[in-house]
């Protein structure tokens, strides 16, 4: 929900907090889901230089 | 299981400095590499896939082909089409494994069956150029049919050489043009050159 911001403000910061608890009781989907965010990186420009 | 996410969490995450003062989140290969492996670990095919992939670009762990390869095969034997298009193309390019064009073309048609653009377009050239399957333009053009009308540029070029050669179809260079057409649309420079060796 926070990821997709359905329903809610998309917050990058509140998504990160669930999937967190989520993957800490060892998740697996939400331990992919925190690498892909770390992967791709969200919500921050990037810098390239 | 617990026990080392926890570890983890607790070792690596300063909670109050991953986040910018947007609330975003920096890209960090490592990072993304270690919860990819705590979810792979677990059988996650998605992650495994990544992993590899990590793993095979040296992208926050150290460059490493064979555990690249490890991680492919794990998320294709679960039938991943990404990872399987994957362990196609390490087949098939054979540089840090032996090249092998009929395991090669195999990975391709398990991703293509599952309607991966890029996979059908490469089982379209394996039948194509009789790489690890006997020659059959028919069975060419069948996915490169399926690619390019799902749009993938390169299928859409190659539809357009084999109307223009009359291999696994009619010649017919109307049809030829308007694959090319499809694909120089698309930006697709190679295409563009076609379209215009056309005239």
């Amino acid at each position: 929900m926070y990821h997709e911001g359905k329903g809610v403000l998309q917050d990058y910061q509140k998504a990160m907090e669930w999937s967190l608890k989520a993957a800490e009781q060892g998740d697996a989907d939400a331990q992919f889901e925190i690498g892909r965010v770390y992967h791709e990186g969200k919500g921050v420009l990037q810098d390239y230089q | 299981m617990k026990t080392a996410a926890q570890g983890d969490v607790n070792a690596q995450f300063d909670l109050g400095a991953m986040y910018d003062e947007v609330g975003g989140i920096a890209q960090d290969y490592q990072t993304a590499a270690e919860w990819y492996s705590m979810a792979a670990d677990q059988g996650h095919a998605i992650a495994q896939h990544y992993l590899g992939f990590l793993y095979q670009h040296g992208k926050g762990v150290p460059l490493d082909s064979s555990k690249a390869m490890e991680w492919y095969l794990k998320a294709a034997d679960q039938g991943n089409a990404n990872a399987l298009f994957c362990v196609g193309l390490v087949y098939y390019h054979g540089k840090d494994t032996p090249q092998d064009c009929t395991k090669a073309a195999d990975c391709y048609f398990k991703a293509a069956a599952q309607g991966h653009t890029s996979a059908q377009n490469y089982a379209g050239d394996m039948y194509c150029n009789g790489r690890g399957v006997l020659q059959d333009y028919v069975k060419a053009v069948e996915w490169y049919l399926k690619s390019a009308y799902q749009g993938y540029a390169s299928a859409q070029k190659n539809m357009g050489h084999l109307y223009l050669s009359g291999r696994g179809v009619s010649q017919n260079y109307e049809k030829a043009m308007e694959w090319y057409m499809k694909a120089a649309d698309q930006g697709y420079a190679s295409a563009q050159y076609c379209v215009g060796s056309m005239y």
